[in-house]
């Protein structure tokens, strides 16, 4: 009876303070990531994920620090490429997102994509707009000093910041809102910073080793390199007679392929395929699922019926025979394989959203949020999918192993990805085709395939675990 | 049960209909579509008169400057096997070749083996053509080509080229191929008379000259000079000189790909054939049981592996064995199957590199296994291994990564069957009884936790089979993972096709079946 406050007062602030009550997706996970296998599993995917945005910093041809005549640059901070710089901005928008308290996830994802998004458009737009400018006429005003440019740099970080201002308006009575304006202004930064960073040259053209060249000739003065001092593309022409199918050496710990590349960067660099194509693919795969699952099992009656011929009809071939097919038959290239990979994926996701949905969509609660009028939309999304998506998740676990090990499959095959995108499948495949006799070709990918198929299994299976009823803490 | 199976056959035909679909509009919307195959030679094929031919077979086959969903509705009616007759399929039975090579190789016309074939397709063509009887039709052949004259030479020459695959084959080589099936008469007569046959002579063989040509000088007056110059013209355009000639006779051209819609018949699916002229249906009947060889050795140690894996699991749930089994299995699972592959050839295969050398790395079966008896004996020269071990020999290292696996899912299946069916009334009652725990456990709860690994065959088969294509790559046996495999290289449209529909196939019944077994081993399941 302190400070004049009645009990009710009293008691609705512990209500109010109580931990919210978590949803049973959110336990789900919680369970999941408390069993020891997903422990090991998540930290490998952490470790990739590191591994994938520090690449450039730890393999690289461009050296930290380069010392010429006195006159010291930085090559390796101004050779990174915009993909260099968006992972960076996504890992660090991520960490962001993590560490902010209070807010839902989707509003998390919202940051993270906002973040990552201006990075990425800053970057992609305003080198066009630039180019543009400069073609327009290099002695006018407009084009020389790359007001376009500006258009540009400028464009991104203030969309970005429009789009913010949906979340804003929806947060704005809440306490988050200083945080947002940071972020604004950070956003806002990044993408000005970014948009107007001087565009590393094509790094088809860039010659590698003119370092190593110079370090030979004594013209530098001194220099800095990456720990693995080799990039990806690198192919160390200077070198040539003595390069290829080299087994490892301290100058290269994992040996070099049969073009002269060194193996431990593309290796390195691998991890990004590996993780985009697992990430986008599944995606995809999970989009297309739960949306023409979830059509039939809500809608039921014909849609169902067609529904399941198409089921039918894309589980009846063999997804790896429709994949060297498809492969065969088109260009290859990253984004084809991702899609190609996510069209035919997508059966498993429908038919467990399926079951899922038509199990629910007769409880009490979805007849209440009918029968108080919720459009389809509100009802499927909001009711339906929140409430059926886990054992999905389960599957987007395997999923993500399946995607990688199809695409390493078919670098295996040769009918993957071109040769300039490195991956751990295409190394595989270079040592078949010389024999196979180059373990350090064949142990090493192997088992980076190897390590991140069992570390999405073993999520997977903790997740299947913290599901069942039988087996759940 | 009856009319269960009924139904699932007709829920078949949707299904494969939309497998047709797919797998037909893949290739046809791919860049260069059907045609693309040519420009995997290296563009060797791109162009001159070889390739102009194989094109132009590719046009015919596919039906391409037709729309695309006349093109699909061809290309079904070729593989399906109800359908329709196109005119130029009709092929003669081996009877009928017999008596019109018969007709035909009566004296004095036509004397050499090589010459007979011809115009035995030649009278193949002409009756699918007019639907007239073979026989008729060679005995008119005998009476046109015996019978000197210009217009019967030019007649056979259309007919002839219309009988070739396509309606570009060299005139040189028909020219030729007239001359030696005329009588010598005929062709002296032909000769005198300056016939032609699309403006070369009849007996004497020109080195065609596509494209371009030089035509007769031309001359022009100016101011009292005569100027002579040769002027470089097209020639007239080989097909239109012979549609004018076809017309003429009276036959449609393409009327060759005319379909006969009135009468519906069940036939030969006709898968098409290779590049490399080879029947699709022929390469996948061989491929196919090495393909099944490898699994349905593989799939009876997968059961025994899982079915222990899984009932001891479960035994000891929650012990050092369970967890022990399923992290063993999870990680033997995420093992990709390339990586085994090439490292057991490295240890145990690989004749180049230190290596033990235990087993073959490459194919089914040794190069004088042909010579070997079935079962191992021994001879003078020691042992024999004999054709059956030599195969299995072979066999060791692919069925050894179709195998290790296989087993995690299904061992992670018996076990939770086997934990379901430990909590079970009757297992309660029979513990209640006294019986042993080694009786409880394999003959009660066992027996009753098998039912779930019925519906992992068809699950496992089809996942086998996609794996396969990865083992017989590296092994190097020509198994149908191989086939397809080539066939994507070589940008086969045929062959991938026929692959991949013959999987698809082999996929649906795999799932028709299991269903079938399903119901026979539980009786509580009735599909009616």
């Amino acid at each position: 009876m302190t400070d004049g406050q009645t009990p009710e007062i009293q008691l609705s602030r512990k209500v109010a303070r109580r931990a919210k009550p978590t949803s049973w997706v959110a336990r789900i996970v919680l369970d999941t990531a408390g069993r020891t296998g997903a422990k090991l599993g998540l930290a490998w995917v952490v470790t990739m994920i590191c591994m994938a945005v520090f690449a450039p910093f730890i393999a690289n041809s461009h050296p930290y620090r380069w010392v010429v005549d006195g006159k010291v640059s930085y090559p390796l901070f101004t050779h990174l490429s915009w993909q260099d710089l968006s992972l960076l901005v996504m890992l660090l928008s991520g960490l962001v997102a993590l560490l902010i308290r209070g807010l839902a996830f989707g509003k998390k994802m919202v940051i993270f994509v906002w973040l990552t998004g201006t990075a990425v458009f800053a970057q992609t737009i305003a080198p066009t707009l630039r180019l543009v400018g400069q073609l327009s006429g290099p002695d006018s005003v407009a084009g020389s000093d790359g007001s376009l440019a500006i258009t540009g740099a400028l464009l991104a970080p203030l969309l970005s910041f429009i789009a913010l201002g949906y979340v804003f308006y929806r947060l704005i009575r809440r306490q988050a809102w200083p945080w947002l304006g940071g972020l604004a202004l950070g956003g806002l930064i990044l993408g000005l910073t970014l948009g107007f960073r001087d565009q590393p040259p094509d790094p088809d053209s860039v010659i590698y080793s003119q370092y190593r060249e110079a370090l030979a000739a004594e013209t530098a003065d001194s220099a800095v390199f990456a720990p693995i001092a080799y990039s990806p593309g690198d192919f160390q022409r200077d070198n040539i007679a003595y390069a290829m199918l080299q087994p490892p050496t301290w100058d290269h710990p994992m040996g070099t392929s049969a073009e002269g590349a060194d193996v431990a960067s593309r290796m390195l660099y691998a991890t990004r395929v590996a993780l985009i194509i697992g990430f986008i693919a599944t995606g995809i795969a999970l989009v297309i699922g739960v949306i023409i699952g979830g059509m039939m099992g809500y809608f039921s009656g014909i849609i169902d019926l067609l529904g399941m011929r198409l089921v039918e009809i894309f589980s009846a071939i063999p997804v790896i025979f429709l994949l060297i097919l498809i492969c065969a038959v088109y260009e290859r290239n990253i984004y084809l394989m991702m899609i190609v990979i996510g069209l035919t994926g997508w059966v498993g996701y429908a038919i467990f959203i399926r079951a899922e949905f038509l199990k629910l969509r007769s409880m009490d609660y979805v007849m209440a949020a009918r029968a108080a009028g919720t459009p389809i939309a509100g009802i499927l999304f909001r009711h339906l999918l929140p409430n059926g998506v886990a054992p999905v998740l389960v599957l987007a676990s395997f999923g993500f192993a399946s995607a990688i090990l199809f695409e390493s499959s078919l670098s295996f095959l040769g009918l993957g990805l071109p040769p300039q995108d490195p991956s751990w499948g295409q190394l595989l495949q270079e040592a078949r085709a010389n024999g196979g006799g180059q373990w350090w070709l064949v142990l090493y990918p192997g088992l980076a395939i190897f390590l991140t198929v069992f570390a999405y299994n073993l999520i997977g299976e903790a997740m299947r675990d913290a599901l069942d009823p039988r087996t759940a803490k | 049960m009856l009319s269960y199976i009924f139904r699932r056959l007709l829920l078949m035909i949707p299904t494969l209909f939309g497998v047709t679909v797919l797998v037909f509009l893949v290739v046809a919307l791919s860049p260069g579509g059907f045609n693309s195959a040519k420009l995997t030679l290296g563009g060797g094929m791109t162009q001159g008169e070889d390739a102009r031919r194989q094109a132009k077979l590719w046009e015919r086959r596919y039906a391409l400057d037709r729309p695309l969903p006349v093109q699909y509705g061809r290309w079904l009616n070729r593989v399906s096997p109800v359908g329709f007759v196109m005119a130029g399929d009709t092929k003669l039975t081996a009877k009928q070749r017999d008596a019109v090579s018969l007709e035909l190789s009566d004296q004095p016309f036509v004397r050499r083996d090589a010459d007979l074939q011809p115009a035995v397709r030649l009278v193949e063509t002409i009756a699918a053509y007019r639907g007239d009887d073979p026989i008729e039709v060679a005995r008119i052949l005998k009476h046109e080509l015996a019978t000197p004259s210009v217009e019967g030479t030019l007649r056979l020459a259309a007919l002839m080229d219309v009988a070739e695959e396509d309606f570009t084959a060299g005139t040189d080589a028909l020219a030729t191929a007239l001359g030696r099936l005329m009588n010598p008469k005929a062709r002296a007569l032909a000769d005198r008379r300056g016939a032609t046959v699309f403006g070369r002579p009849v007996s004497v063989p020109v080195k065609p000259q596509p494209g371009w040509s030089q035509a007769d000088p031309r001359t022009f007056d100016f101011m009292g000079f005569s100027f002579s110059f040769r002027v470089l013209q097209r020639e007239p355009s080989l097909a239109d000189a012979q549609s004018r000639v076809l017309s003429e006779l009276g036959i449609e051209v393409g009327g060759r790909d005319r379909i006969d819609f009135a009468s519906p018949k069940i036939k030969a699916p006709d898968l098409g054939d290779s590049q490399r002229g080879r029947e699709v249906s022929d390469l996948i009947l061989e491929a196919l049981p090495v393909t099944l060889l490898i699994n349905l050795t593989a799939i009876p140690i997968i059961y025994t592996l899982s079915i222990f894996m899984g009932v001891y699991a479960a035994k000891y749930r929650g012990t050092v064995v369970d967890w022990g089994v399923g992290a063993a299995t999870v990680g033997l699972w995420s093992m990709p199957v390339m990586w085994v592959g090439m490292m057991l050839i490295a240890w145990f295969a690989s004749a180049e590199y230190p290596s033990l050398q235990w087993f073959p790395s490459n194919g089914l079966h040794d190069l004088q296994a042909d010579r070997m008896a079935f079962l191992p004996s021994w001879n003078d020269e020691g042992f024999q291994r004999g054709y059956m071990l030599d195969t299995m020999w072979h066999l060791a290292l692919p069925v050894l990564c179709t195998v290790y696996g296989g087993f995690a899912v299904m061992s992670k299946v018996m076990r939770g069957a086997v934990l379901e069916a430990e909590s079970a009334d009757y297992i309660r009652t029979a513990r209640a009884k006294g019986l042993s725990e080694r009786v409880i456990l394999w003959r009660h709860s066992f027996r009753n936790s098998l039912l779930p690994l019925i519906t992992m065959i068809s699950g496992i088969l089809p996942a086998m089979f996609a794996g396969s294509v990865i083992i017989e790559v590296i092994f190097g046996l020509n198994g149908m993972g191989k086939l397809g495999f080539d066939a994507a290289f070589q940008k086969d449209p045929d062959v991938l096709m026929g692959v991949v529909l013959i999987a698809s196939l082999l996929k649906l019944s795999a799932e028709l079946i299991r269903d079938i077994c399903y119901a026979i081993a539980d009786p509580r399941v009735s599909y009616d």
